[in-house]
C-alpha cells in the first residue's frame, strides 16, 4: 500500500467517523479551497482531480499508523519547526550563540527529514532547499531571515506535503533568497553537458 | 528605444544555468530599454535544452544513481570531449559528501538502508534540481519580459507534465502535417532571405547550414513547396536575424551562426 493509499484510506475513515477534524491537512495543493478542481493535485499524479472529501487530521494518522513514513515525516518536520522557533527566540534575545546551535542541531533534522524524501517530490525540494541552507551557514547572524523564512516553509509543507510542485519551486527559492545562492554538486557539470548536446541537436 | 531580441542560447542560459552564466545574461540585458523574447525561442528551448534535462530526469528516477546517469550520458554523448572523468565525479560526490558534515551518515544507513547512500542522495537531489530548473523556467514563458512575441499559430504551446516519476514534455514541435507558420511571412521578406542565404554560403561545410541553406532558397525561389516541422527546425537561427524587430539587437552566445547573417542584414548582434 503506497503512502497515498493509506492516506486516502485514512480520510476516508476520518471522514466518516469525525467530520470536524482538527489540524486539517488537504491532501493535495493547499488552494484546494479554489472553485478550480483542474488545480488540485495528488501526490505527483499532476492534473488528477481528487475525490470528493474532507480533510485529513495529522493527529489521526499518526494514532492510526505510528510507523507510517508520512506519520513520522510529521513527527520529524515539527521536531525541526520547534528548534528553529527556538533559534529564532534566541536571536531575539541576542544570544547569539545558544541561536546558532539550534539551528545546528536543525540541520541534523534536515538530513533525516531528505531520507522522507519519496513522500512526494516538493516535500524532496523543500527539505532539500532546508538542508542546503542549513549546510552553507557558517553562522546563523550572517542570514538573519533565513530562519523565519525556513520556519514558514516548513510549517506549509507539513501542511500540504501533497503540494503543487510549482508551489514548492517558489517556497524553494524563498530559502534560495534568504540563505544566498545554493550550491548543488554536479548540476553545473550535467547542465553545461546537456545544453551542449541540445546545440548539436538543434545544428 | 533599443530592445533585445533575446536568442535561445542567452534564454538558456538565463532560465537554467546557475554557474554565473545566468547572471551575465541578465547583466547584459540590463543595458536595454525592453526585452523581446520570441516564441521561436521557446519552441527552441523546449526541444533542444528541456528535452535533454527531461532525460537526465528520467534517468536520474530510474537509475536512482549519478554514477550510472553519468555513464549513460557519456555513451549517448555526441559531444565526447566534454564529458567527466572519474576523478571529477569523484569531486563532486566529495562535495555533497561534505554537506553532511556533522551528520552521522552511518546511522542515517542502518536505519533508513538504500535511501541513505550518497550515490542515491545525489541522484536524488540532482532530480529534484534539474525538475525544479525545467518546471520553474517553462513556467515564465508566459511572463517573463511581458510574454513571448510573435507567437506561432501552428505551434502547440504545452504545460510540463508527469507520468509517474517520469516527466514529459511533449508535444516538442508542431503538428508533422503542418504547414509553418511563418512560410506566408517569410515569402514577403525576399530581400532579407537572399541576404541571409549570400551570409551563409561562406561557412556551406558544415551540414546544419547546408541544411538551412537548402532552406532558404526552397522558401525563396519555390515558395509553394511544404515548410514542415523539421524545415522550420533547420531554419533555426535564421529566424532571429529575419524576424529581428527594426531597433532591437540580437543577444546570443551563438555568434558564429549568427553573426554574418546579422551584419548582411544591418543588424547588431551582442553576446552576455
Amino acid at each position: 500500500m503506497t503512502v497515498i493509499d493509506l492516506a486516502k484510506y485514512m480520510r476516508a475513515r476520518e471522514i466518516a467517523s469525525r467530520p470536524q477534524a482538527t489540524a486539517p491537512i488537504w491532501i493535495g495543493d493547499h488552494t484546494s479551497q479554489s472553485k478550480d478542481r483542474d488545480e488540485h493535485v495528488i501526490g505527483t499524479d499532476w492534473g488528477a482531480v481528487p475525490d470528493e472529501g474532507g480533510t485529513l487530521s495529522a493527529r489521526v494518522l499518526q494514532k492510526l499508523d505510528r510507523n507510517a513514513q508520512l506519520s513520522k515525516f510529521f513527527e520529524l518536520a515539527a521536531n525541526a519547526t520547534s528548534h528553529i522557533n527556538e533559534c529564532i527566540d534566541l536571536l531575539e534575545q541576542q544570544d547569539n550563540l545558544a541561536a546558532d546551535d539550534q539551528f545546528m542541531a536543525g540541520k541534523q533534522i534536515f538530513a533525516e527529514l531528505l531520507m522522507f524524501r519519496d513522500i512526494s517530490d516538493s516535500v524532496g525540494l523543500v527539505l532539500l532547499r532546508c538542508f542546503q541552507a542549513a549546510s552553507q551557514v557558517r553562522a546563523v547572524t550572517d542570514v538573519p531571515t533565513l530562519p523565519r523564512t525556513i520556519l514558514r516553509v516548513l510549517n506549509r509543507i507539513s501542511t500540504a506535503p501533497f503540494m503543487n510542485f510549482e508551489e514548492a519551486c517558489s517556497l524553494a527559492d524563498e530559502i534560495e533568497h534568504a540563505a544566498g545562492r545554493l550550491s548543488m554538486p554536479g548540476y553545473n557539470e550535467l547542465s553545461e553537458q546537456l545544453i551542449a548536446e541540445s546545440e548539436t541537436e538543434i545544428a | 528605444m533599443v530592445s533585445a531580441f533575446l536568442e535561445t542560447t542567452v534564454l538558456t542560459d538565463y532560465l537554467l544555468k546557475k554557474d554565473g552564466s545566468e547572471r551575465a545574461a541578465a547583466n547584459v540585458l540590463s543595458d536595454f530599454n525592453s526585452t523581446i523574447v520570441p516564441q521561436f525561442a521557446w519552441k527552441e528551448f523546449k526541444r533542444g535544452p528541456l528535452s535533454n534535462f527531461k532525460w537526465a530526469h528520467n534517468k536520474l528516477a530510474e537509475t536512482g544513481s549519478f554514477a550510472q546517469t553519468l555513464s549513460a550520458l557519456q555513451r549517448l554523448s555526441r559531444t565526447p570531449q566534454r564529458y567527466l572523468t572519474s576523478t571529477a565525479i569523484q569531486a563532486l560526490h566529495s562535495a555533497f559528501v561534505s554537506s553532511f558534515d556533522g551528520v552521522s551518515l552511518q546511522d542515517l544507513q542502518d536505519r533508513y538502508g538504500s535511501k541513505a547512500t550518497m550515490d542515491n542522495l545525489l541522484a536524488d537531489a540532482l532530480r529534484l534540481e534539474i525538475k525544479r530548473a525545467m518546471f520553474a523556467s517553462w513556467r515564465k514563458r508566459k511572463t517573463l519580459f511581458g510574454g513571448p512575441h510573435h507567437r506561432l499559430k501552428c505551434y502547440p504551446d504545452a504545460d510540463l507534465h508527469e507520468v509517474k516519476l517520469r516527466v514529459e514534455i511533449n508535444p516538442r514541435d508542431c503538428p508533422a502535417d503542418t504547414e509553418c507558420c511563418l512560410k506566408e511571412e517569410l515569402s514577403t521578406k525576399k530581400k532579407e532571405l537572399s541576404h541571409a542565404r549570400a551570409a551563409l554560403r561562406g561557412s556551406a561545410s558544415r551540414p546544419e547550414i547546408t541544411n538551412r541553406l537548402r532552406v532558404l532558397r526552397q522558401i525563396e525561389k519555390h515558395p509553394q513547396s511544404k515548410m514542415g516541422p523539421l524545415e522550420c527546425r533547420r531554419f533555426g537561427d535564421a529566424y532571429f536575424v529575419i524576424f529581428c524587430p527594426a531597433d532591437a539587437v540580437i543577444i546570443t552566445t551563438n555568434v558564429r551562426d549568427i553573426e554574418p547573417m546579422a551584419t548582411r542584414l544591418g543588424i547588431n548582434v551582442k553576446t552576455p
